[in-house]
């Protein structure tokens, strides 16, 4: 049960983009369309779920002193796996995602998950909470895409979605509308812990 | 060396190409230490320093011990001992976002323990910021930048000068941000944009300002 | 002493495996990385010489280009690259000549133009929708290049004049440019200019050698 928790915590209540604020720069930079979202979303879940193993495994072993630059060896080698497949078998992907490929190892969220969640605990919670925080980073991703892609440019997916003659506002896929989408969708997120919390009580 | 490209990078690199506004590097430091213009500068004068020293290290690690080329350090090295080995084995290019971080992240720690002991008022000024800029991805993203993206490979000057550009874009979007942000304290904002949404907002806004940049001709 | 010995051991070992892991997956990669390069760069030949199916590498002086034949061993055409500095990035242009030296077509391979504006340049206009691919319907007649690249079909050397605001084409003498991307623009348009003179002007010293 308790694994389950782990996974779910991610997607809504800790979701790393609008509760924990983390890895805002990849969020930011390739949510200009769904597809590069959900390839971007994917790849950062793979380097977390790998990382986070690997590091509950050999959290024993690893001097406190030098853990950080442990960590960093690990997550940087998976990140070169996740480069070298997608330049061998999705070359356009890896080419619209351009340099936040390589950047995946500083987004604060794998760091921030190895430190605070797998160096103390198991191998298969620190599954399950990589996975979770993966998809509510994916999830937050494809968010953003979706708004922007399709006030942007009218598209989805690069397939047109609204009517013919739809002047897209170009401004939004540009870095201002990502800058302005993500602000507000901060700000309704917490409007929506605000009111939830008031419900509660 | 042509002066003129040199400039042309630099300010390109400061307004067009702003790396936080229009490139999206280094936000989690931009919003967290934006609150008070102190601060702000504090940060902004390590992520020039360490841009600088980063762009300059991690070009000669790429040139000399990633490429495989004659003057590649391990070619030199075991050329003596396996005959008739060429360069090419020594392809180690793969290995470049391991070896940058790797630098970016011992360089970050020489430069904390040099400016402690040599200058104990800058690292007061800069101390609690020079761990943070480890996981700065503009540091990581100017030498990323600096070699596959630009064509050809940079010269080193042009590394450097693209390095220092970059740090001095950062500084000056912090700075701006952290001005707004100080005034912001004082203003009526509802109480679900407070704090980092509206730091989002104004940021989106200061990038529309930048857009006048484009098309500047340098 | 002995902590310092186990932090070094540790973390020296942790580089070993990941140094050995990522070469192994390295070796695996490139065969396909290399395939994958290859193929796109021969598309991208296909693309600019329509019909050919068979390559010949050629060297000039300071131009590499490749001669395309058809299927019945005709000369289709040359195709060589041209590059020049855009507004944020450096523009590579595959240029197609005919045997009568006009441009049979011509095709970005690489840029980092302002997203929406630059970029114009290579987006292909989309008009197929999520609707129709979803009911599985076909859209006919969609475009399969973009308008701008179209522009540069059928035009000789001294077509290659760059105009503004005479959107859409086509024009028959001059290049129009993309509105609110003029220097992307002008760029494509002098690398792919800069090219066919240099390419024609290199094999006239080539030929006039011959005849010696």
């Amino acid at each position: 049960m308790r694994a389950l928790r782990e996974f779910t915590k991610g997607i809504i209540e800790r979701n790393p983009i609008f509760v924990l604020m983390l890895g805002l720069c990849p969020a930011l930079a390739v949510s200009t369309s769904v597809t590069d979202a959900v390839g971007m979303g994917l790849a950062t879940t793979f380097v977390l779920v790998c990382s986070n193993v690997s590091i509950s495994i050999i959290r024993k072993i690893i001097p406190y002193r030098v853990r950080i630059p442990c960590y960093i060896v690990v997550i940087a080698s998976f990140v070169t796996i996740v480069k070298l497949a997608l330049n061998a078998y999705l070359p356009d992907l890896y080419k619209s995602l351009g340099i936040f490929v390589p950047l995946i190892v500083v987004n604060c969220i794998i760091l921030g998950r190895a430190e605070a969640f797998a160096s103390r605990n198991g191998v298969g919670l620190s599954f399950m909470d990589g996975l979770g925080m993966g998809v509510g980073f994916g999830l937050g991703l494809v968010l953003m895409g979706f708004i922007r892609e399709v006030i942007g440019a009218g598209e989805l997916c690069h397939l047109r979605v609204l009517w013919k003659g739809y002047e897209p506002m170009l401004v939004m896929t540009q870095p201002p509308g990502a800058f302005l989408v993500l602000g507000f969708l901060l700000g309704l997120f917490n409007l929506l812990h605000r009111n939830l919390k008031k419900s509660k009580d | 060396m042509d002066f003129g490209e040199l400039m042309s990078i630099f300010i390109g690199v400061i307004l067009v190409n702003n790396f936080v506004l229009s490139r999206f590097l280094g936000l989690c430091p931009y919003i967290g230490v934006s609150r008070d213009t102190s601060s702000a500068a504090g940060m902004g004068m390590a992520v020039i320093f360490v841009m600088t020293m980063a762009s300059a290290a991690t070009w000669f690690v790429y040139n000399y011990m990633l490429l495989p080329n004659e003057n590649n350090v391990l070619y030199l090295l075991f050329r003596k001992m396996i005959p008739g080995i060429t360069p090419e084995s020594f392809d180690l290019s793969y290995l470049e976002t391991i070896a940058f971080i790797l630098v970016i992240a011992g360089l970050v720690q020489l430069v904390e323990m040099f400016i402690a002991k040599f200058s104990p008022a800058l690292y007061r000024a800069l101390g609690i910021y020079l761990p943070l800029i480890t996981t700065n991805c503009a540091v990581l993203g100017v030498a990323q930048l600096n070699i596959a993206f630009s064509g050809q490979p940079f010269s080193l000057l042009k590394c450097v000068v693209q390095g220092a550009g970059a740090g001095v874009g950062f500084m000056i979007a912090m700075l701006l941000l952290s001005g707004i942000r100080e005034r912001l304290e004082l203003a009526d904002v509802p109480p679900s944009l407070k704090g980092v949404p509206i730091a989002f907002i104004c940021a989106g806004l200061m990038s529309l300002a930048f857009f006048g940049f484009m098309g500047l001709k340098i | 002493m002995k902590g310092v010995l186990k932090m070094v051991c540790v973390l020296t070992s942790i580089c070993v495996v990941s140094a050995l892991g990522l070469g192994y997956v390295y070796t695996k990669a490139k065969p396909k990385i290399e395939e994958q390069a290859e193929e796109a760069s021969r598309k991208a030949l296909e693309q600019v010489l329509p019909g050919a199916v068979k390559f010949a590498d050629k060297t000039l002086p300071s131009l590499n280009y490749v001669e395309g034949y058809g299927a019945d061993g005709k000369l289709v055409g040359y195709a060589f690259d041209g590059e020049a500095k855009g507004y944020s990035s450096t523009i590579v242009v595959k240029v197609g000549l005919s045997p009568d030296n006009n441009i049979l077509a011509i095709k970005i391979l690489q840029q980092q133009e302002t997203p929406g504006l630059g970029t114009k340049a290579v987006d292909v206009p989309v008009e197929e929708t999520l609707w129709d691919k979803l009911r599985g319907r076909v859209v006919e007649g969609g475009a399969t290049e973009s308008p701008f690249q179209a522009q540069f079909r059928g035009k000789g050397p001294d077509d290659l004049k760059l105009v503004r605001g005479e959107w859409p084409p086509p024009h028959p003498d001059h290049i129009d440019a993309i509105t609110g991307a003029t220097i992307t623009s002008r760029a494509v348009t002098d690398a792919v200019k800069d090219a066919v003179e240099l390419f024609l002007k290199e094999r006239k010293d080539e030929g006039a050698q011959g005849v010696h």
